[in-house]
């Protein structure tokens, strides 16, 4: 998984570093080069999901501003969806790292799998939805901010209370006589 | 072969995983989706599609991970083992109610045991239509009780991303015994004996085979004992006695004081006198003898003596748990509890290092009464062996050499026996070593 991550990163903000570069975004090309070089210490290392979680979050804000100075929204969506690929694999490479490599390889290779479906079909969706080229008016742009904010909100709370370990549970099974 | 049933399970917050690759994702899917609106930027609205379709991905595939019960049974072909002895292990995986279309299952096994054979890991299906899995293998391990807690399983949803981690309890505590030996017959003469017939002299005259003295004939003796040369030298009737031969109170110490045992490369000297110690607790119970075991060095670790089959298992089993310690209270062995011992009986102390007070100690309890056998470690061969070949090495060993026998000298001097063993050869070479000089020492 960590092979597979360290490559990731490295199309990903290796392909941003070079398209910048030769559209003379110099500072885009420096940051991209920086941020990839410390993830992939960071990745190397097999450091906190914490860390990878920062790179992550650098990584898509670098999206952002590249999206905003023009720089190939392919190759943005390109860096995006291969970091957030990397970090996935970092953190679960991490949660399944207490077995050992050869014993767990076959899952690996099945999530790696997964994984890459799943976020290339996500990047393809992205540029599909950049490829209608809306044009929204502003106070259609505030209600559908809003909108988009409840239903985060919404599906957010939903999601959460859902994945999170129950606490009545944890009280039944206090309360219960051991045996 | 038993099987536990035992089948609670128990959800481990790997859960939690999944919900922080959510909310990062999807509070990055929400961050870009705000950021495109705000600012009107339609490339970084379109951006926050990736995130967001990624962590609704994991919140579908989490909805459809299976939350079906796994039920283990973990069986074992025996509870107690002594070092090097493989024990089986079965651990049959089952789920009725659900399946799961991948998962991992791995026995987690203790420090101390290492999988001899066969495979720890399950990896595949668990569904309707294959039920049962199963992990077989055997395990071989060090002295010391090893408790088997759960079998971890590692989920995947049959959809998308998400996993969920399981362990399914099966607890089974196994015994791992120090190895013993079979031993001869040990050379020991303690004071006083018991009533029964063993195979201990006694000093008594009686029925025996040892020859141990002539007296005047009595009314009442036994007529097929009259020495009858005796009788035709000197026209009087002289009777011959032997020795009787009982059983006898053992009382076996374990020295597990820190400062008496070395680490010498891989060797820890605490392992061969724990297995000297039960190679003694075996011969000496099998001659029927009464057997006690204190363990010296942590807390007052005492067997009560007894017989028989049982009083070795009980003894094995203190030894199984025994450990180095470096409480001051037990600091040298002049605070040894004699009352615990039963007086004039035979103490047979198991050592690697005495220091001069432990001597004086040892010399003090010969002149109570109690005969004192000393089984020392010598660990002189596994030093020499950890160092290069040369001139100097042979001059040191030499020295080191010299200054162990003055060492057992000192020991017997005071009358206490003494069994010198090479931890590299069998300790019933080094006994019968000691049996063949007691021999030619006797008169």
């Amino acid at each position: 998984m960590r092979f597979v991550a360290t490559l990731l990163i490295v199309v990903g903000l290796g392909t941003l570093t070079l398209v910048a570069a030769t559209q003379h975004d110099i500072g885009i090309a420096v940051v991209a080069a920086l941020l990839a070089v410390a993830w992939l210490t960071a990745v190397a290392w097999r450091a906190p999901r914490v860390l990878h979680t920062g790179a992550l979050t650098l990584a898509t804000s670098l999206c952002a501003v590249s999206a905003t100075l023009h720089v190939s929204l392919a190759v943005v969506i390109l860096c995006l969806s291969t970091s957030l690929s990397a970090w996935d694999l970092c953190l679960m490479e991490r949660s399944t790292s207490t077995h050992p490599h050869h014993t767990i390889y076959r899952l690996h290779r099945r999530y790696i799998r997964r994984n890459l479906a799943v976020l290339g079909l996500a990047g393809v969706l992205t540029a599909a939805v950049f490829g209608l080229r809306l044009r929204i008016p502003f106070w259609g742009a505030f209600g559908l901010l809003c909108l988009c904010f409840f239903l985060f909100v919404i599906v957010f709370r939903r999601a959460w209370s859902l994945m999170r370990p129950q606490p009545e549970a944890k009280e039944e099974r206090a309360a219960e006589p051991p045996a | 072969m038993t099987a536990l049933p035992s089948s609670s399970e128990e959800r481990k917050p790997t859960e939690m995983l999944t919900a922080v690759r959510f909310t990062v994702s999807f509070g990055l899917a929400l961050v870009l989706a705000v950021l495109g609106l705000a600012l009107r930027n339609l490339a970084i609205a379109a951006l926050s599609f990736t995130p967001l379709f990624y962590s609704m991905t994991l919140l579908l595939s989490y909805l459809a991970l299976p939350h079906h019960e796994i039920e283990a049974r973990r069986g074992v072909d025996r509870f107690r083992a002594t070092e090097g002895e493989p024990i089986g292990v079965r651990v049959s995986l089952a789920t009725e109610k659900g399946s799961y279309p991948m998962v991992f299952v791995h026995d987690e096994l203790p420090d101390g045991l290492s999988c001899a054979s066969g495979d720890v890991h399950y990896q595949g299906p668990l569904s309707l239509s294959q039920p049962r899995a199963a992990l077989q293998y055997t395990l071989e391990g060090r002295r010391g009780v090893y408790a088997l807690g759960g079998v971890h399983a590692l989920v995947w949803s049959r959809f998308g991303l998400a996993l969920t981690e399981l362990t399914v309890e099966s607890p089974v505590t196994l015994r791992i015994l120090p190895a013993s030996e079979k031993l001869g017959v040990i050379p020991i003469r303690p004071r006083r004996t018991r009533a029964f017939a063993g195979p201990i002299r006694s000093n008594l005259p009686g029925a025996g085979i040892d020859f141990f003295g002539c007296r005047a004939f009595a009314p009442g003796d036994d007529i097929r004992r009259i020495h009858w040369r005796a009788y035709a030298r000197t026209q009087e009737l002289v009777i011959c006695e032997y020795e009787q031969e009982r059983i006898t109170d053992v009382s076996l110490i374990l020295d597990a004081r820190s400062r008496a045992h070395a680490a010498i490369g891989s060797h820890r000297t605490f392992e061969f006198a724990a297995q000297a110690t039960a190679s003694l607790a075996s011969s000496f119970c099998r001659q029927g003898n009464n057997v006690g075991l204190l363990i010296y060095g942590d807390v007052l670790n005492w067997v009560f003596p007894g017989v028989g089959r049982s009083q070795i298992d009980r003894i094995h089993d203190a030894l199984s748990t025994a450990r180095l310690a470096n409480k001051l209270a037990f600091e040298d062995l002049r605070q040894i509890p004699t009352r615990l011992f039963l007086p004039h009986s035979q103490l047979v102390l198991v050592s690697c290092h005495l220091d001069e007070a432990d001597i004086e100690t040892l010399a003090l309890l010969k002149t109570k009464g109690y005969s004192i056998l000393f089984v020392s470690i010598d660990t002189i061969p596994l030093e020499s062996d950890q160092l290069p070949s040369s001139n100097d090495t042979a001059l040191a060993v030499r020295i080191a050499r010299l200054r162990r026998s003055l060492y057992l000298q000192s020991l017997e001097r005071y009358g206490v026996q003494v069994i010198d063993w090479n931890p590299t050869a069998p300790l019933a070479q080094a006994i019968e070593r000691t049996r063949r000089m007691h021999r030619r020492m006797r008169p």
